[in-house]
């Protein structure tokens, strides 16, 4: 490569030029990668291509309302419920993904549900006022759903048989542990195996599936990359048994 | 398909400094500015000028296309060798080489740059991104104060 390096100085007046001249599509591109709650309360304040640019709903694809972007020093939840509102609203149909800490209830998930046909991915974090009821009619309504995220939330054996024949597609989920009286041993493994087979991460605490659940989850979920069983006193790890286990995950490893 | 009928064996790349760069087709193969001039010629060599991009810049995106365009690298190397080159660029470069993408028409490489810039600007306040930027607001403060006053909770 012939390379002559006769370089003209540039001016500040140039690189100031040139920055101000980024073309509409450039910027659109940056506004397309930030999260909903930056554009929401920093980005559209800009000037007023910026303010134009953001409401494109397109923009709005992805809402974070969590702790980290809303403090609860600054905001109570009744206002978060309200932002997490006019986001959905401003995202007109485009949002494939929100994360909601602590605020969410049944009647949010509902609203969320008649206004994003294209959910891909939800989090939430610690919504106690969700019932499980709620979660399950949630859910039904998104069939293309890749990710669910309610690692902090207990499930009824029924909630997690309704989201794994709700959503084929689930790719990623966690949930704390299945309640209710009426669970056996390796009930879980039992519907998940039999349903997911796209997953690839699974995350769950305090689980009742034992070591044959875990061979059996490695042979319905192919595609699995990721198993996080932490606290589930049922897994025999006594040496035989886990050197076993260890065994057939690295082979299943391999294969994969 | 146009590629093929196309006979151009080396592309001269003229930056707007004059710095030559000679290239290979499969280099500016994603600079769609430059395939486009390309495409409807018949001969083994061109000279294209390309007076919106510095020779600094242009060096850059081509080193960035010669990786990505290698056959031999795996797909982690690409991924270490994008990381290492945002890593060492100041903002200043990040927002040219956006504005060269685009001006070269070039996809894959505008979404690499605007994601790096993205990363940078997330969760800064609107004074901050006015300063990257450069960008005075243009609001006037009658608008500003009725934007804030329509969505209060943003500025609490």
């Amino acid at each position: 490569m012939l390379c002559s390096c006769i370089m003209l100085s540039r001016s500040t007046k140039t690189t100031e030029t040139t920055l101000s001249d980024l073309p509409r599509d450039a910027i659109a591109s940056i506004l397309h990668k930030l999260s909903g709650s930056m554009i929401l309360t920093s980005a559209r304040y800009v000037c007023s291509l910026w303010w134009n640019i953001c409401k494109d709903p397109r923009m709005w694809h992805s809402i974070d309302m969590d702790i980290k972007h809303f403090s609860f020093a600054r905001f109570d939840f009744v206002s978060l419920e309200k932002i997490c509102r006019y986001s959905v609203d401003k995202s007109l149909g485009y949002l494939t993904r929100i994360n909601i800490d602590y605020f969410g209830t049944d009647i949010l998930l509902q609203y969320i549900a008649a206004r994003a046909g294209q959910l891909r991915s939800i989090r939430l974090y610690k919504c106690e006022e969700i019932s499980d009821k709620g979660l399950r009619e949630f859910v039904m309504k998104f069939p293309q759903l890749e990710e669910l995220d309610i690692a902090f939330t207990n499930i009824s054996k029924e909630s997690l048989e309704v989201i794994a024949k709700s959503c084929p597609l689930l790719k990623t989920l966690k949930y704390r542990s299945l309640v209710g009286e009426d669970i056996e041993e390796n009930d879980e493994a039992l519907i998940i195996t039999n349903n997911m087979h796209e997953l690839r991460h699974l995350e769950t605490y305090g689980t009742m599936i034992t070591n044959n659940g875990i061979i059996a989850i490695l042979n319905g979920c192919p595609l699995l990359q990721y198993l996080d069983l932490r606290s589930g006193f049922h897994l025999d790890m006594s040496r035989g048994k886990f050197y076993g286990l260890a065994m057939r995950c690295y082979d299943w490893k391999e294969a994969s | 398909m146009a590629a093929e009928k196309s006979s151009i064996k080396i592309i001269t790349l003229i930056a707007a400094d004059g710095s030559v760069f000679e290239v290979e087709p499969n280099i500016v193969k994603e600079m769609k500015t430059v395939q486009s001039y390309i495409d409807e010629l018949d001969q083994n060599t061109v000279s294209i000028p390309l007076p919106n991009v510095f020779g600094n810049d242009l060096a850059m995106i081509i080193e960035y296309c010669k990786k990505h365009a290698s056959e031999e690298e795996t797909k982690e190397a690409k991924e270490e060798f994008d990381f290492e080159f945002v890593k060492r660029m100041k903002s200043d470069d990040k927002l040219r080489l956006l504005q060269a993408a685009s001006y070269l028409n070039m996809e894959s490489f505008l979404q690499f740059m605007a994601k790096a810039i993205a990363a940078e600007i997330e969760n800064q306040s609107v004074e901050f991104v006015r300063d990257y930027f450069q960008i005075e607001s243009d609001f006037t403060p009658e608008e500003e104060a009725e934007l804030r006053k329509e969505n209060e909770w943003a500025f609490k």
